[in-house]
C-alpha cells in the first residue's frame, strides 16, 4: 500500500525543513504496516500566518489539490492532508477515487473514542477559531472543550523549535495542563509540527491525559480506509457532498477552468483517466 | 493479532445460530489482515426483545463484561462489542487494558467521514430511541438524520431471515431508500444482523448511498487501535471516564462484589 502524506511545510523544497520532513517520515513509518510505504511531500509555496488570514487558505489550497491529482495519477492508495486546517479535504473527497484523510477530522473522531472531552491546544487565535469552525462543521463540537487554549507562538518561534524545541514545548505544556485541569482527557496539539515534537521526544501523556499523535492517527486511518474500500466501503460517488464527476466531465471542467486557474500539469496527471 | 468479536446472538451456545456465527467469522476474516485472528463468540443467555426492556439490558450486560475479562486473560489484543446497543462499552474501556470497540460508536464515526448525513435504519421504535440517545451521548448527533427510519420486524421475522432473508430485506430496503431520499448518504443498518444479511447478499449501496458494513468497520477499528496502543495512543488510564483501577484494586472490588454479583473469573 502506498500513502501520500502531504505536509504543510516546504519539505523537499526548502532544505531547512529536511530534518522535519525526515522526522515525519520516521513518525509515519513506525506505526504503519510493514508493507505500507508513506511518501512525505511538502508544499512548494508555504505561506506564513495562513491561519490568521482567511483568504490565504483559499489560494494555498490549489497546491494541495494539484498534489492530490498527482498522487492519484502516480498510483497512491490514499492521500493524507497533514495540515491541521484540513485544506482541500472536502474537494479532495469529491475529486479523487482514493481515500482522502484530513488530519484534523481523523484526530477529532479518534479523540472522541479515546476520552470524553478533547481540547485543541494551539499557537494562535486564528488556529483556535478555525478549529472551532471545524468541529462545528464536522458535527463533533459536543465533545470539544473549547478553551481557548492558546500558547502564543510566532511562526519564527515555531521554526526555531526545529533546533531548540524546549522553549516552545514549555509554553505548550503550561496551556495543555490547564486544558487537562478544565476536563480534557485528550489533547490535540496544533499545528502538526508540535505533534511531531512530542512524538520525537516520546511524550504521549500530559498530566495523565493522552496527547494525541495526530500524524500517526491520520496514516492509520488512511490504511484502514484503503482496506475498507476493497470491500466497497467508501463515500458515495453519485449522491451527496462527495459525489464525483465522471472523468470526461472533470477533464472538460479543468480545461475550462484552466483559463482562470493554474492547474498544474493537467495532461500529465491523466485527468481523463478513472 | 487476536480480536474477540462478541456477538449478541447465542452462537456457540445454541446450534440455530451456527450458520449466522460462521457467516460473521467469514465477514470478519475477509477484511482483517492475514495475521489477524478474529474469534466470534455469542452469549450464553440471550434475552428476546431486549431493546424494549431497559432493565433486562442491565441483567444481560454482565455476560459481555465477563467475556471482556476472559478475552483479556486469554491474551486477546482487542474486544469488539458486536451488539448495536454497545453493551458494556463504557465499562469495558475502563475495566480492561485492551482496546474495546463498540460497533455503533465506530460505525457513527466512520459514517461521518464517509458522507454528510447518516441515518440508522432499524427494526423497532425502541431501537430507534436507543440510537437517538447513543448519538447524543457520543456527541455525533450533528450529522445524524434521525428519521425515524423503522422497518417494523419482530424477533421471529428477524430469526427467520437467517434461512430466508428476502422478506426482511424487502421491508428494510424501502425504509432505507426513504432515508436516502431525505438526505442520508450513509445508511447504518441495525441490528447488526442486518449488516450480515447485506454482506451475504453483496449489498453495499442503497440508491447510491453507502450501506455501511458496521461489522467490518468495527474489526478494522480494533486492528487500528491495537497498532496505535503500541505507540502509546490509548485512553488515559489515570484520569477521566476511562481511568482504570490497578489489577489488585480491581480484584479486591470484584471479590467484594462477588457476594452480590456473579463475576466469572475476575482474574
Amino acid at each position: 500500500m502506498k500513502i501520500w502524506y502531504q505536509s504543510a511545510s516546504p519539505y523537499r523544497y526548502e532544505s531547512v525543513f529536511d530534518a522535519y520532513g525526515k522526522a515525519l517520515e520516521e513518525q509515519c513509518r513506525r506505526v504503519v504496516r510493514a508493507d505500507t510505504h508513506v511518501h512525505v511531500e511538502g508544499t512548494q509555496v508555504m505561506l506564513r500566518d495562513i491561519a490568521t488570514q482567511k483568504y490565504l487558505p483559499y489560494f494555498h489550497k490549489i497546491q494541495s489539490l494539484n498534489t492530490m491529482l498527482r498522487a492519484e495519477q502516480e498510483g497512491y492508495d490514499a492521500f493524507v492532508i497533514g495540515c491541521a486546517l484540513d485544506i482541500g479535504l472536502e474537494e479532495g473527497k469529491s475529486m479523487l477515487q482514493i481515500p482522502v484523510v484530513g488530519i484534523g477530522q481523523a484526530a477529532y473522531h479518534f479523540a472522541m473514542m479515546l476520552g470524553n472531552l478533547f481540547a485543541v491546544v494551539t499557537s494562535t487565535r486564528g488556529f483556535f477559531e478555525i478549529c472551532n469552525e471545524q468541529t462545528e462543521t464536522y458535527g463533533l463540537a459536543a465533545k470539544h472543550l473549547r478553551g481557548p487554549y492558546i500558547y502564543p507562538a510566532s511562526p519564527d518561534e515555531i521554526a526555531a523549535a526545529l533546533d531548540d524545541p524546549l522553549p516552545l514545548v514549555e509554553k505548550f505544556l503550561a496551556v495543555a495542563e490547564k486544558a487537562v485541569d478544565d476536563g480534557a482527557s485528550v489533547i490535540i496539539p496544533v499545528p502538526i509540527f508540535i505533534s511531531s515534537l512530542f512524538s520525537k521526544a516520546g511524550v504521549t501523556t500530559i498530566r495523565n491525559a493522552l496527547v494525541l499523535d495526530t500524524v500517526s492517527i491520520a496514516v492509520k486511518t488512511a490504511e484502514m480506509l484503503v482496506d475498507l474500500k476493497t470491500i466497497g466501503i467508501e463515500p458515495s460517488r453519485r449522491i451527496g457532498v462527495y459525489a464525483k464527476p465522471d472523468p470526461a466531465t472533470r477533464k472538460a471542467v479543468f480545461e475550462k477552468v484552466r483559463k482562470v486557474f493554474k492547474i498544474e500539469n493537467q495532461d500529465q496527471h491523466g485527468l481523463g483517466k478513472e | 493479532m487476536k480480536i474477540w468479536y462478541q456477538s449478541s446472538s447465542s452462537y456457540r451456545y445454541e446450534p440455530v445460530f451456527d450458520a449466522y456465527g460462521k457467516t460473521l467469522e467469514e465477514q470478519c476474516r475477509r477484511i482483517v489482515r492475514p495475521d489477524t485472528e478474529v474469534h466470534v463468540e455469542g452469549i450464553q443467555v440471550m434475552i428476546r426483545d431486549i431493546e424494549n426492556q431497559k432493565a433486562l439490558q442491565y441483567y444481560q450486560n454482565i455476560q459481555s463484561l465477563n467475556n471482556m475479562l476472559r478475552a483479556e486473560k486469554e491474551g486477546y489484543d482487542a474486544f469488539v462489542i458486536g451488539c448495536t446497543l454497545d453493551v458494556g462499552l463504557e465499562e469495558g474501556k475502563s475495566m480492561v487494558n485492551i482496546p474495546v470497540v463498540g460497533i455503533s460508536e465506530s460505525g457513527y464515526h466512520l459514517a461521518m467521514m464517509m458522507g454528510h448525513l447518516f441515518a440508522v435504519v432499524t427494526s423497532s421504535s425502541a431501537f430507534f430511541e436507543i440510537f437517538k440517545r447513543q448519538t447524543d451521548r457520543y456527541g455525533v448527533s450533528g450529522k445524524y438524520l434521525q428519521g425515524p427510519y423503522i422497518y417494523s420486524a419482530s424477533e421471529d421475522e428477524i430469526a427467520m431471515a437467517l434461512t430466508n432473508p428476502q422478506p426482511l430485506m424487502d421491508k428494510f430496503i424501502p425504509v432505507a431508500e426513504k432515508a436516502v431520499a431525505e438526505g442520508a448518504s450513509v445508511i447504518i443498518p441495525a441490528p447488526a444482523f442486518i449488516t450480515t444479511l447485506a454482506y451475504r447478499a453483496g449489498l453495499t449501496k442503497i440508491k447510491d448511498a453507502l450501506l455501511l458494513d458496521t461489522i467490518s468497520v468495527a474489526v478494522k477499528t480494533a486492528e487500528m487501535l491495537v497498532d496505535l496502543k503500541k505507540i502509546g495512543i490509548e485512553p488515559s488510564r489515570c484520569i477521566g471516564v476511562y481511568a482504570m483501577p490497578d489489577r489488585k484494586a480491581r480484584r479486591d472490588a470484584f471479590e467484594k462484589l462477588s457476594e452480590v454479583f456473579k463475576i466469572k473469573d475476575p482474574g
